[in-house]
């Protein structure tokens, strides 16, 4: 805490704006520095003068409502509609107008019934094999579908089927997801497009498409400009781009088809988990190894708004797995991150869990570092609905994982029972159990623990 | 009780539930009504005529648990009419005498020291006078922050800012008034 400090917080802390900690630190400056002390003062000098001056008192609230009651027209009863009478702003209809537009309406109508398709053509793309439904995850979402004759919207709430002979759309703002009718889920992300070729193929033309099959669905081919994908029980990830395929076998084996060399005869080969085969600009194939765990990390969203689902906690949990100082940390942190506040339910069951397991190996100093970041991602992304687990862990053994739980706490709370989070790191267990207690209290009901807002000005 | 229950009773021809809408609002209307024209005559004006304008299309609110917002867009727009008719020269240029709020003025009947209430009273219009000077971004924020007695972020809601701004402003909003009211009491 220096006078700069001060002086650049000194509103908000008039104002009782920061929080309890800061504004403690504020106080305790101010005591021990006469000049930040006469600032303070003069600023509150201004804040009673503008409180005083900038006041709305009763009378005046009196006098506009009595004003308005006297002026104001009866409301009308719930149910009729009230038109308000026409000012000369909304007089806007000559008579020479108002037979224009009639003379509009008219044409328009004709025009509709000659050319109004028929009733059996209003049926065309319901009328086809359906391919897929639309998922409802986004009740907002929005594919556009369009066939030879017409284009129209896939919503949720109109008809959310995709039929076979469509090209699909998705979304500018967010990937959607489909379930398909013989069996898995294709995902897209924003803007990709794809053509419905039959129940079990489609064509990617661009974008990112990812599906995720079952023993029991029939397999599905995605076609690409120089491969053909074939997927059945696996997870795969085609992505288009500028004309060239990249496929990602996620998870079991998936077949992938090629046209290599001059009489274009297909080679086939089979991608197994976490092997990626891209074709260059000379039509030569390429495979390397592939992360599984970071690909996926457009359709996070997707998973978060499913809300808890075995897929989002299987990947929390590979995530969580991967948070050892001998790999990438960061990496993983970073996914864990995008995934946000929906993660916070899976971090807290790994850090504390309801059964301990008796039988699982003794906690290693890369276990407690893990434990200790999960803790810093936890403490990040809960909000107050979500922060209980962080109250079991102030009494954690780990240090680090107190300190971030206690930091968490905090953040939510904009107080900290006069503990700092760096107090955590130090204290003993009974004291940590003390402090935990009233923390579980405010949780249970906030607005009888916090301290009163202090009156900011006299009225008037 | 909320507002889209209050504007159903309203609607329903309960006079007491109009009333509490328009008790409720008051405060925050007139705060910003204030903030956006300097004149406090023709701000109250503004905010009568929100009210009015508020009650005659009271039936055609679509989401009633929105009154306030819906009813501040509505001062929002008076507020910006009146800035172009006055733009145009269609509003008179020379303002007429701002009224006193009720309770501030001189009375020769207020038993307080004569000397003391004149005192306070130039102390008053040397305030208002330093705030009226005042950049119209850094204004609006000190008003609405004073009359509504509102947080920073409500402040920063209002006006479709972040709270970092809020505090910006209002702090050289101060700084501001601190030199200006400085500088006029020692000319004097």
């Amino acid at each position: 805490m220096n006078c700069q400090f001060f002086a650049e917080h000194l509103g908000e802390w008039l104002d009782n704006e920061l929080s309890l900690v800061d504004a403690q630190t504020m106080a305790a400056h101010c005591e021990h520095c006469g000049h930040c002390w006469a600032e303070a003062e003069s600023l509150r000098g201004l804040d009673r003068l503008l409180g005083a001056e900038l006041t709305i008192s009763s009378a005046e609230i009196d006098h506009l409502c009595a004003h308005v009651l006297t002026n104001a027209p009866e409301p009308r009863p719930t149910g009729s509609v009230a038109r308000a009478p026409a000012t000369h702003s909304t007089r806007w209809l000559s008579g020479s107008a108002r037979l224009g537009t009639a003379a509009a309406v008219g044409f328009l109508a004709a025009w509709l019934l000659i050319r109004m398709p028929r009733v059996d053509e209003l049926r065309g793309p319901l009328a086809r094999q359906p391919f897929a439904v639309l998922s409802p995850i986004i009740p907002e979402a929005s594919i556009q579908a369009t066939s030879a004759d017409t284009t129209h919207q896939v919503r949720q709430s109109t008809s959310p089927f995709v039929s076979v002979g469509c090209a699909v759309t998705a979304p500018a703002e967010h990937p959607c997801e489909m379930q398909v009718s013989g069996g898995g889920v294709i995902r897209l992300d924003h803007a990709t497009r794809i053509s419905v070729e039959s129940p079990q193929k489609v064509q990617l033309q661009r974008g990112k498409l990812w599906f995720l099959g079952t023993r029991e669905c029939a397999p599905v081919t995605v076609q690409t400009p120089h491969l053909s994908v074939i997927c059945q029980d696996s997870d795969c990830h085609v992505t288009v781009s500028a004309g060239v395929a990249a496929i990602d076998a996620l998870r079991g084996a998936v077949r992938v088809e090629s046209a290599t060399g001059r009489d274009g005869e297909s080679s086939p080969h089979v991608l197994m988990a976490g092997q990626r085969m891209t074709l260059d600009a000379r039509q030569q194939v390429a495979i390397a190894a592939v992360d599984p765990l970071l690909l996926p990390s457009w359709m996070d969203r997707l998973l978060a708004l499913k809300g808890p689902n075995p897929e989002l906690h299987h990947r929390v949990a590979a995530l969580w797995q991967q948070l050892t100082p001998a790999g990438q940390p960061n990496v993983y942190e970073t996914e864990l991150r995008k995934i946000g506040i929906s993660c916070s339910g899976e971090l807290a069951s790994f850090l504390c869990p309801q059964r301990p397991d008796t039988s699982a190996p003794p906690i290693t100093v890369d276990d407690e570092k893990r434990r200790e970041r999960a803790a810093m991602i936890l403490a990040d992304v809960v909000d107050y609905d979500s922060a209980q687990p962080l109250v079991q862990l102030l009494a954690d053994n780990n240090p680090g994982v107190r300190y971030h739980a206690a930091r968490g706490l905090a953040r939510v709370a904009g107080h900290s029972f006069n503990e700092t989070p760096a107090d955590w790191r130090a204290m003993s267990q009974a004291e940590c159990e003390l402090v935990a207690d009233a923390w579980r209290r405010w949780l249970d009901n906030p607005y009888e623990s916090l301290p009163p807002r202090a009156p900011r000005k006299k009225k008037a | 009780m909320g507002d889209a229950e209050l504007v159903a009773r309203a609607l329903a021809g309960e006079p007491t539930a109009f009333e509490s809408l328009i008790r409720r609002w008051s405060p925050r209307l007139l705060a910003y009504a204030r903030a956006g024209i300097a004149n406090r005559a023709i701000a109250d004006e503004i905010a009568q005529e929100s009210l009015l304008r508020a009650v005659r299309n009271l039936p055609s609110l679509q989401q009633p648990d929105r009154f306030g917002p819906w009813l501040l867009s509505i001062a929002h727009r008076l507020i910006l009419d009146w800035r172009k008719a006055k733009a145009r020269g269609e509003i008179s240029a020379a303002n007429p005498a701002e009224t006193l709020a009720p309770g501030t003025e001189c009375s020769a009947s207020d038993d307080r020291d004569p000397g003391w209430i004149c005192a306070r009273h130039e102390e008053h219009q040397m305030l208002r006078d330093a705030i009226d000077t005042l950049p119209e971004a850094l204004r609006q924020v000190l008003l609405i922050y004073y009359y509504d007695d509102v947080t920073y972020d409500e402040v920063a809601t209002m006006l479709g800012v972040s709270r970092a701004t809020v505090n910006a402003r209002l702090g050289k909003a101060r700084t501001l008034l601190k030199a200006r009211l400085a500088k006029t009491r020692s000319d004097r």
